[in-house]
């Protein structure tokens, strides 16, 4: 077993681990922060597979953003004992289906046999930077309008009535 | 290889067991990101098998992108609902009730 | 093919057409574009007979459709019979309109009645002039139904409504009877057209001579429903419900007329059985007996005329059913002027005082005195006085049945001419010519405006001069047929003359001057009097024993069966498909989690299909 694999396994562990605690933890905060442990976990992955950029992008976006976005909305929404309680009714037939899903993902990925070899050197990060601007100059554009449309629809979400 | 798919297959499924299952509006947000994330795992893990690693990798930079417009407007809309019923609950939004 | 035949029932198409669409816009206009339409078709139809009077005919036919074998053809035939009955429809069918100015000039649907007027027209026209019995049967359809609308025209009135359908229903019995005699023709020849069919009279319709006795005697039934003789004559009475001016065009000169057409079109045919000729005579002569009975005794003046027509009619076919077919176009003729001109004074007097019950237009004619005096044209006329139309056309008929020996029906045809005269001459003298009632201080009746009174004038003119087309003295009307003209036959002669005038005079001592002498001396045998008066019980006969088994029969299908069943099940389909929707409705909770759980669910379950499927 190589230092590579253990890092993997450690990083899926935490990434499990976590997630499993952010679905199902009954406090909201543990919630979030089991989340953005998450996150951390992922970015480590992202990196054992080689997308260094990636995984600082998810660092930046995700934890920096997302998370702490997140976070303002649940102390913006607080009230008092509301948040504690959290639990849900029939967990069986989602727990059947979680399964289900996962069951199905898993058995297709273990009957997966590459066409090519995998690459197990990391991408350089000017082969992003060619294809962002070359290629996949389009969808760049692109997500730059859509992070206009949704700032501005987030805006018009919760804009209060003039004269409230 | 396969155990990356393993991965993002066994987080899918604990997001969508999430988003299912949870009461608040802001915990299914947060399985609903965990969802994504393994999303995002899934292309990156194929993107090494494929002849443009590039192009996979763009991907999920603007997936990551996506996603942080969808938490936006997502805040937003439970912002709303928390100005309008005074509650993040969904199961208090039943108003399209039959 | 030549247009101008054509146009003669092309052009009140036309008018009712334009009426359909633009009358309400045209108001009183509206009667102008009939006018016109009918008058042009009158001009032509005059111009048309002219081509007949050589015994040149006109036969041309345009292929229409095709049935597998079946081919259908349009096409124009004019002889002297076709032209002379487009000139007579189309002369009293001009005079009815303009007469309807006046008459029908307070009515809100004017235009609607004028529409019908030309449809009628038009129906009416191309039945006479086709050369085809599929053409004839659909115009005889037509015309059925324009009788309908008419009949019907008083919307607001249920006797009106429920007359027309009597009418449309009773006349629907005797089409049947005529469309099974033209699928017998076309199975037993092998076409439509006249020309085929009569050719073939002489060989495969006529050979053996039952074939020809069951196609003449179905005709005739379609004739015995169209032209109200016994036992479907109860439609004509009950449809006096309609205007005056309709029953005036169509209950009298010609839609009734069409069975008398019929009959003697396919004469042809009918001749070669003389079991059919037989029983249209007996027939005729029963009902023209038995109408004039009932006329005696009726108190509506309408009434009156419209059993008067029944009669005239049965006095037709027995003229065709002993061979004189063309004694009975010539009282066809006749009787549709002069019955037409009885029919428009009625309507001017009804105009004039609002009634028509003889007693409560007694001494109408005293203040109405154009209207009296075409009245009394059309009655003498009817009586068959000469030297009005009426003598010489009855006459014919009568001596034919003289010089044929047919002594028995001559009697009866002598005794009916009496009633006939008896019966017209009550309405003359008890009701128009009587002196006024005394009193009341009633306001006296004015005469009608002239757009009435002219077409009256002009009808008693014809009451008077056509009946010397077809006289002894100038046979003009016999030589369209290339018949001879006829004889002088001095024992008919004199006996009808005589009958005739007595018939008058009785009705003079019965019922002039205020008198009231002969419904005494009727009434002294209450039993049958009542009886005739009842028009001896037929139609109730007819609802006990017809149409109340019908009705109830169909009452019971209604309530058991439709209402049961068929409504059972189609509301059993709206209560099954309410409570699906009342189960389905449950999935609507209107809760997220609930949707969100669903549409997981649905993509899970796929993706493990496909999972599975490409795994294999």
């Amino acid at each position: 077993m190589g230092a590579g694999d253990i890092l993997f396994f450690l990083a899926a562990a935490v990434s499990i681990a976590a997630a499993v605690v952010a679905v199902t933890d009954e406090r909201l905060l543990h919630s979030v922060l089991a989340f953005g442990v998450f996150l951390f976990a992922i970015a480590c992955a992202f990196l054992i597979m080689g997308a260094e950029f990636v995984a600082v992008a998810q660092i930046f976006v995700y934890v920096g953003g997302v998370a702490v976005l997140i976070l303002f909305g649940v102390m913006l929404t607080a009230s008092r004992g509301a948040q504690r309680t959290v639990e849900t009714e029939h967990p069986m037939w989602a727990m059947v289906c979680a399964l289900v899903l996962a069951g199905t993902l898993i058995a297709v990925a273990a009957a997966y046999r590459p066409a090519t070899a995998v690459q197990s050197r990391a991408v350089d990060v000017s082969l992003l930077g060619n294809a962002l601007l070359g290629p996949q100059l389009v969808g760049f554009e692109l997500i730059g309008l859509i992070l206009l449309a949704s700032v501005i629809a987030a805006l018009a979400v919760v804009r209060r009535e003039p004269g409230r | 290889m396969t155990r990356f798919l393993v991965l993002s297959g066994l987080l899918l499924a604990i997001g969508a067991y999430g988003v299912m299952t949870r009461r608040n509006a802001i915990c299914t947000l947060l399985g609903l990101e965990i969802m994504l994330n393994a999303g995002n795992l899934n292309l990156i893990a194929f993107s090494r098998v494929s002849p443009s690693p590039a192009v996979g990798q763009t991907f999920v930079l603007f997936s990551i992108g996506i996603a942080a417009c969808e938490a936006a407007v997502g805040l937003a809309l439970i912002l709303a609902m928390w100005r309008r019923y005074r509650t993040v609950d969904i199961d208090k939004l039943v108003s399209l009730k039959e | 093919m030549n247009p101008i035949p054509i146009a003669i029932p092309l052009l009140p198409l036309a008018a009712f057409a334009i009426l359909v669409v633009f009358g309400s816009r045209l108001g009183r206009a509206a009667a102008y574009v009939a006018i016109g339409a009918i008058g042009a078709s009158a001009a032509l139809s005059v111009y048309v007979l002219s081509w007949t009077f050589g015994g040149v005919a006109l036969d041309q036919s345009l292929q229409w459709f095709e049935i597998g074998s079946v081919a259908a053809d349009f096409g124009i035939r004019i002889d002297a019979l076709s032209g002379l009955m487009l000139l007579v429809v189309t002369a009293v069918s001009l005079l009815v309109h303009v007469y309807s100015i006046g008459y029908m000039g307070g009515e809100a649907r004017y235009s609607v009645y004028f529409a019908y007027l030309s449809l009628f027209s038009a129906a009416m026209l191309m039945l006479v002039a086709v050369d085809n019995f599929l053409l004839l049967y659909i115009c005889w359809e037509l015309v059925g139904l324009c009788s309908f609308l008419l009949i019907g025209y008083y919307v607001d009135r249920p006797a009106a409504g429920d007359a027309a359908k009597k009418a449309f229903i009773t006349t629907r019995i005797g089409d049947l009877g005529l469309l099974v005699a033209i699928l017998a023709i076309y199975a037993s020849v092998g076409s439509f057209r006249y020309s085929e069919v009569f050719a073939a009279a002489q060989g495969k319709l006529g050979a053996p001579a039952a074939m020809a006795t069951v196609v003449g005697l179905l005709l005739f039934a379609g004739a015995i429903g169209k032209s109200a003789q016994i036992p479907l004559h109860v439609w004509l009475p009950d449809a006096m419900e309609g205007p005056t001016t309709a029953s005036a065009l169509i209950h009298a000169a010609t839609m009734v007329a069409a069975g008398v057409y019929l009959v003697a079109r396919a004469f042809p045919i009918i001749s070669r059985s003389p079991a059919a000729l037989e029983t249209i005579a007996v027939v005729g002569l029963a009902s023209s007996f038995f109408a004039a009975t009932v006329a005696l005794t009726q108190t509506d003046a309408k009434r009156i005329l419209a059993y008067s027509t029944i009669s005239q009619l049965g006095l037709m076919f027995v003229g065709v059913g002993t061979g004189a077919w063309v004694a009975g176009i010539f009282h066809l003729t006749t009787h549709a002027f002069f019955k037409a001109l009885l029919f428009l004074a009625i309507g001017s007097i009804i105009h004039g005082t609002g009634e028509q019950h003889v007693e409560r237009i007694r001494g109408a004619g005293r203040s109405m005195r154009i209207t009296a005096a075409t009245f009394a044209f059309g009655a003498l006329a009817l009586a068959a006085i000469p030297p009005f139309s009426g003598f010489f056309s009855k006459e014919e008929i009568l001596s034919n049945l003289y010089s044929t020996g047919r002594y028995w029906m001559f009697a009866a045809a002598l005794l009916i001419s009496f009633l006939t005269a008896l019966y017209i001459w009550r309405l003359g003298f008890g009701a128009i010519f009587a002196p006024e009632p005394e009193g009341d201080g009633a306001k006296a009746p004015h005469e009608s405006p002239i757009t009435m009174t002219v077409p009256l004038v002009i009808l008693a003119a014809a009451a008077l001069g056509v009946g010397f087309l077809g006289s002894p003295f100038s046979g003009v009307f016999q030589k369209f047929f290339d018949e001879p003209p006829p004889h002088v036959i001095p024992v008919p002669l004199t006996l009808s003359f005589v009958t005739a005038v007595a018939g008058v005079a009785v009705a003079w001592w019965g019922y002039g001057a205020g008198r009231r002498r002969l419904d005494d001396v009727l009434k002294r045998a209450p039993a049958l009097y009542d009886l005739v008066q009842d028009r001896y019980r037929i139609d109730e006969i007819y609802v006990n024993f017809l149409v109340a088994p019908l009705v109830a029969c169909a009452r019971w299908t209604y309530e058991r069966f439709d209402k049961n069943t068929i409504d059972g099940a189609v509301n059993g389909v709206g209560v099954a498909a309410d409570a699906l929707g009342g189960v389905l409705r449950r999935v609507q909770t209107g809760r997220v989690r609930d949707y969100t759980a669903w549409m997981l669910a649905g993509a899970v379950g796929m993706a493990a299909i496909v999972a599975v499927v490409v795994l294999r």
